[in-house]
């Protein structure tokens, strides 16, 4: 038997406990074969560990006092959803125009030494730029 | 009066409105329906909210049951689609950023009761099994949580029982690789 027959033959049982007496030969001697059949095995283990879990006793009673409710709740919650989120979403609204306003109000100064900046002319338009501002030190 | 009356006559008397009739529903498929969500949620708040869910989608949309499945394989296909839509809404909650506490108290009290396997080894299943198609996870958490036999599979997600085994196989084949 080779590794490929024996994790494809082991991929077609319903448990890993099945095996052939030929697969049980080939995975006591091949230590590749031998790990993937402990894998299949936990696995296993961890599918009956999570159905050992029993429903909670009380759910029934939780669904029935639902079973009055509107379906689809989750529809009459949109409505509310999106208000709250256009109201937020006019309050950034205001916050950002208020941001936007105050940096308007930028000292003409900073301007001047900003445009400098990107001007990228070293000094030989900065008197220009000064003059051509209406801003003077009162 | 009949102590165990069959689903199909519990379907028709929560038709005409009798809510002990879809109790006793609710009793005989509850823990199915959990263990089923469990096998794609792996986390028990989020799989008793998931059954909840179902069994209010239910019997809201009783009416709408033609009785052509039976009422399991009706109630198995409410489960394994809503599982695929809450599994899409975590996959968005997780990329959002929502989720980084909720999944350390998941680890936390699915470890609590069975410290069988070790958290690491958990989380790499949780993990590979996240992994598959939503085809294959769907016929491998109905035929390994469920215990449902490839046919009763196949007529709950509507499939050839051909393409049923095929998927099965590739699940299996696909979580020998990510485990390996
Ligand atoms: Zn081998």
């Amino acid at each position: 038997m080779t590794c490929n027959e024996f994790t494809t033959e082991l991929s077609s049982l319903k448990y890993p406990s099945d095996i052939s007496q030929e697969m049980q030969n080939h995975r006591t001697t091949c230590p590749q074969c031998a790990r993937v059949y402990h894998e299949a095995v936990v696995l296993m283990q961890f599918i009956s560990e999570e159905k050992t879990l029993k429903v909670s006793p009380f759910l029934k009673t939780h669904i029935a006092a639902k079973l009055d409710e509107p379906l689809n709740t989750s529809w009459y919650a949109r409505p509310a959803i999106l208000t709250v989120a256009s109201i937020i979403v006019f309050i950034l609204g205001i916050v950002s125009a208020n941001i936007l306003e105050s940096s308007e109000k930028i000292n003409p100064m900073e301007s001047i030494a900003s445009d400098y900046y990107f001007q990228n002319n070293y000094g030989t338009q900065l008197e220009e730029i000064w003059i051509n501002t209406n801003y003077y030190e009162e | 009066m009949d102590l165990f009356p069959p689903d199909k006559i519990l379907v028709d008397r929560v038709k005409n409105g009798d809510r002990e009739a879809f109790t006793t529903l609710m009793e005989r498929y509850q823990q199915k329906v959990f263990q089923t969500s469990m096998g794609f949620l792996h986390n028990q708040a989020d799989a008793e909210d998931l059954t909840q869910e179902v069994f209010i989608k239910s019997y809201k949309s009783m009416k709408s049951f033609r009785g052509e499945s039976s009422f399991g394989t009706w109630i198995y296909r409410i489960t394994v689609n809503k599982a695929i839509n809450q599994l899409r809404r975590n996959k968005l909650r997780a990329f959002a950023g929502l989720d980084a506490m909720k999944g350390e108290d998941s680890a936390a009290d699915t470890n609590a009761d069975a410290p069988l396997l070790r958290k690491e080894q958990k989380e790499q299943i949780k993990d590979a099994l996240t992994k598959l198609n939503n085809a294959q996870k769907k016929v491998f958490v109905l035929f390994y949580y469920q215990e449902l036999n490839l046919k009763e599979v196949a007529e709950v997600l509507e499939l050839s029982p051909k393409a049923t085994e095929s998927l099965l196989f590739r699940a299996r084949k696909n979580l020998q690789k990510e485990l390996d």
